[in-house]
């Protein structure tokens, strides 16, 4: 989600500037490294840029009569770890602010730190779980990017209501407020993306397998190379 | 163990696909209904927040540098979507052909006189020790 221009105080947007900026210096570099030490997956790397350009881009109806965007993070969080996606996210951001008065200059940090920082980051966590109790691989793609999605509108709500806190209820309240404009929303979007998730992720496996390998990332890839 | 993920069955993906599209549709259906007192049907939820934040006090300090008119801005998300699924499907295709390239390389090593790079499962003939 992407809050306006110019919505958020100037003081409370010079502070998520200053949260989110360590984030996306250290996932710039962390792009950087990967270029250099793994040229191999320059594609991978673009390709999982491309699809959180994508998904953001289209504008999805919802159930409760609204319409929304989906984020796509999810997926670079998986196959690079989420501090790159601090990076790329911020990119896709940056792109919609200025082309698209889509979110905002003013609100980029605020923004960066819901879609680009908290997203991944839950996305993944999502994800290594998962995997660890044993679950299945598509499983842990489709929490992964649910999650990513849905976590990344509640860090919205959230910075919304410390912004405007309800007179009466406070920040609570407003969070509240805010996240009942989102939740319900932002549900089947997230659905959809989490099998958006898994259909790339098919792909992924069958072309990139030596790549993902390289990465670490077992998704039962390791049969597929044995049969090749 | 074949999984969703790695599965070669031929059904899970357009599944999948199928999958979305009902859901996208269920939306569709359904959202009408709710949205039908509504002037404009399926607003932006980034819009509802808008106008609950300055209804909350949000007073726009800044405005966007540059602000595309209504159907500018919807060619400009089908170019940003153009943009994303041109370079995700060209760096698919690419590894799909390095994919096979190197398929069809191992293949020809197979038949040639060559050290087999795949040992199946050791059921080769393999030199005594």
């Amino acid at each position: 989600m992407h809050i306006a221009e110019g919505i958020l105080p100037p003081i409370q947007c010079a502070a998520w500037y200053a949260a989110s900026a360590p984030f996306v210096v250290h996932g710039a570099r962390q792009v950087i490294k990967e270029v250099k030490e793994r040229p191999e997956n320059r594609l991978l790397l673009a390709t999982a840029g491309a699809f959180t350009f994508l998904l953001s881009s289209i504008k999805l109806p919802s159930v409760t009569g609204s319409s929304s965007h989906p984020t796509g993070t999810g997926a670079g969080a998986v196959i690079f770890k989420p501090p790159v996606m601090a990076f790329m996210g911020t990119v896709v951001l940056i792109f919609q602010a200025l082309l698209l008065a889509h979110g905002g200059i003013t609100t980029l940090g605020a923004n960066a730190f819901s879609m680009a920082i908290v997203g991944p980051w839950v996305g993944y966590a999502f994800y290594k779980l998962t995997m660890k109790v044993g679950g299945p691989s598509w499983l842990a793609v489709f929490l992964c990017m649910v999650f990513a999605d849905l976590s990344t509108y509640c860090v919205t709500s959230i910075q919304l209501a410390l912004a405007f806190p309800d007179p009466s209820s406070g920040m609570a309240g407003a969070a509240a407020k805010f996240l009942s404009i989102f939740a319900v929303s932002q549900v089947p979007l997230a659905i959809m993306e989490g099998f958006l998730g898994i259909l790339l992720f098919r792909f992924l496996v069958k072309v990139a397998a030596p790549q993902l390998d390289s990465l670490g990332l077992d998704l039962g890839i390791a049969k597929e190379h044995a049969h090749v | 163990m074949s999984d969703v993920l790695t599965s070669n069955r031929k059904w899970v993906t357009p599944a999948l696909v199928a999958a979305v599209v009902a859901i996208f549709l269920a939306c569709l259906f359904i959202g009408t209904h709710a949205a039908s007192g509504e002037e404009e049907a399926f607003g932006g939820t980034d819009g509802a927040a808008t106008t609950a934040a300055e209804e909350a006090g949000a007073e726009p300090w800044f405005k966007p540098l540059f602000e595309p008119a209504g159907e500018v801005e919807s060619g400009l998300f089908a170019m940003q979507a153009a943009i994303g699924s041109g370079v995700m499907c060209f760096a698919i295709g690419w590894m799909a052909g390095n994919r096979r390239g190197a398929k069809h390389a191992t293949t020809t090593a197979d038949t040639g006189a060559g050290p087999d790079p795949t040992n199946e499962a050791g059921n080769e003939q393999t030199p005594v020790d």
